[in-house]
């Protein structure tokens, strides 16, 4: 029936692990036979559960919860998003939980966007989700939110009589960057070191993960609006490059059915002078596009097609309602659906 | 010598660059071109009957027997205007760009397909022990849950739905594949045209229902489709 290859993939589970989860969830209910099975079948090691009464003593995780209003989320599931999985520690780590909430985060940043501006090329549309959600931008807002690290090995924890007890609370990762001395930095790059964005970056996804556990789908979609969309602002207009306007103009004319564009010189002054300026405007039809000024007739016309590119693209609908904004029975179909960036 | 003379002389001294131009680029379009040896136009445009027809020789925007198969997977509860399913079925290289095409839709689609595969697979897994979250178990493999929502599956749902003859688009060359990408946008086009039509919680009744059971189950295909080398 299947014609397809049969592809192969690495997985880091043992046999003797899946033996193990499947008899502990002969016990629990099954949701969906196929979901459950599946689930089953690729579940991964994990560490020992971190017990509420332990983490309930940890300052550092008090003040988080206070910080970011989360005293409805358990202590001990706000420290395993603070464990990666190069921290070492025995407990059960992060990893899991940052994979699910990077997905969340992805979904509701995509939606945001593509609701607010429905016509964004596709390039400018991705990268305004990376300046989101990239581990840059969430190490950025991980250190506002006055995460701090432990990064030292194992060994030294053990070496220092540090338990991993006594970590729970601060972001325990193994640095790749290290300074060996002063003006020599070793940078290690495998799976038992981790950048510190990107350690930052699992512990903010793993919040996600966790929040939605315990609010839903809803909860954490105000919690990703809330603390990660809303408190940053993004320049749309910057982002926006167009290599050649006047030519993409005319092919957007051409397919929303509008008139040819024509460049108009609309004022100029001191045409025979070192510093003239001339203001064009491109029209279809009686309907003007777009204005732009420059020092060359051509530079004008550049920017007035530039200008009138730049409004169509950027168009925001008045007053949009995300589809996961509002319940089923109230939703009401996008007004508008755009059909692609203009190619060229 | 006269004017015309002159005249003439510059129209042939153009159309012999022309011609060489021509004969320079060999199979590349180019941008000057003579027509009758008298004008000079900017630009060869292709005849639109040639392009405007997908690989099984279905003309755009086809008809009701082209959406019939997408209608019998919507169903009557997730109905698509013919709009919106035609631009669901239509890839970015048909036509070059200038029907509306999926390329937003699919990207929309794809990452609630991954967080909708995810959240079934946290809830469905392990549920009551000790390392569960609230119910959840977010330790299934990465991999694994990526698989769902991969080209190889959708690319099959896509198959097994009957689609392939439905979707506009263009081959890179005859014979070179290509179908796995375009049939897996158009799947994930369709979730994300539900999405926007109906909103995410309709949208995610009907990932569950016809992506996660019946006969398009994307569980049921990975199993088939993938091995566990561990």
């Amino acid at each position: 029936m299947f014609t397809g290859p049969r592809l192969a993939f690495l997985s880091r589970q043992s046999v003797s692990k899946l033996g193990m989860r499947r008899s502990l969830s002969a016990t629990g209910p099954a949701a969906s036979g196929a979901a459950a099975e599946y689930a089953q079948k690729h579940t991964k090691s994990k560490g020992d559960p971190i017990s509420e009464d332990l983490a309930a003593t940890s300052s550092a995780l008090q003040t988080l919860a206070a910080r970011l209003h989360l005293k409805d989320i358990p202590y001990s599931t706000l420290a395993r998003t603070l464990i990666t999985d190069t921290s070492g520690s025995r407990f059960a780590n992060n990893s899991g939980l940052a994979g699910f909430g990077k997905s969340l985060l992805a979904f509701y940043t995509y939606e945001h966007f593509m609701i607010n501006y429905p016509r964004l090329p596709q390039r400018v549309l991705r990268h305004a989700v990376d300046v989101y959600t990239a581990p840059r931008a969430l190490a950025e807002v991980a250190k506002l939110w006055g995460v701090q690290s432990e990064t030292r090995t194992p060994f030294a924890r053990y070496l220092a009589n540090v338990k991993d007890e006594s970590v729970l609370g601060r972001l325990a990762y193994i640095d790749a960057v290290e300074a060996v001395e002063p003006g020599v930095t070793k940078i290690t790059d495998s799976k038992t070191t981790m950048h510190a964005d990107v350690a930052m970056a699992t512990f903010i996804r793993a919040l996600v993960a966790a929040v939605y556990a315990h609010r839903g789908l809803d909860g954490a979609r105000d919690f990703i609006h809330q603390y990660l969309i809303k408190p940053r602002k993004l320049d749309l207009q910057s982002i926006i490059s167009i290599s050649r306007p006047t030519r993409e103009l005319a092919v957007l004319c051409s397919r929303e059915g509008l008139e040819a564009p024509v460049s108009r010189l609309m004022a100029e002054s001191g045409r025979y002078s070192n510093t003239p300026v001339f203001v064009v405007g491109v029209f279809s039809g009686q309907s003007k596009l777009g204005e732009g000024q420059g020092s060359s007739l051509k530079e004008a016309r550049t920017r007035a097609a530039v200008n009138a590119l730049q409004a169509w693209y950027l168009y925001s609908p008045i007053d949009p309602t995300a589809p996961s904004a509002a319940p089923a029975a109230e939703y009401k179909p996008q007004p508008y659906v755009d059909g692609g960036e203009i190619v060229i | 010598m006269t004017l015309q003379f002159v005249r003439q002389a510059v129209r042939a001294g153009r159309a012999t660059l022309a011609r060489q131009q021509l004969a320079m680029t060999g199979s590349r379009r180019t941008l000057v071109v003579v027509r009758n040896g008298q004008t000079v136009v900017r630009g060869l445009k292709k005849d639109e009957a040639l392009y405007m027809k997908n690989p099984h020789g279905i003309e755009y925007p086809g008809n009701a027997e082209t959406f019939a198969p997408l209608q019998e997977l919507l169903g009557s509860e997730y109905a698509l205007p013919e709009e919106l399913m035609l631009q669901a079925l239509t890839h970015k290289s048909f036509a070059h760009g200038k029907k509306p095409y999926n390329e937003r839709l699919a990207i929309l689609g794809k990452q609630l397909l991954r967080m909708e595969t995810g959240r079934a697979t946290a809830q469905s897994a392990a549920q009551g022990t000790q390392e569960s979250i609230n119910g959840h178990n977010f330790d299934v493999n990465e991999r694994a849950i990526e698989l769902l929502s991969s080209s190889p599956t959708l690319s099959q749902v896509c198959r097994l739905a009957k689609l392939e003859k439905s979707i506009f688009w263009r081959p890179a060359d005859a014979g070179k594949g290509g179908e796995t990408t375009i049939y897996s946008t158009s799947m994930s086009a369709v979730v994300g045209a539900v999405l926007l039509q109906h909103g995410a919680e309709r949208a995610i009744e009907f990932i569950r229902s016809r992506l996660m059971a019946g006969p398009y189950s994307v569980f049921d295909i990975s199993n088939q489709l993938f091995v566990d080398t561990a």
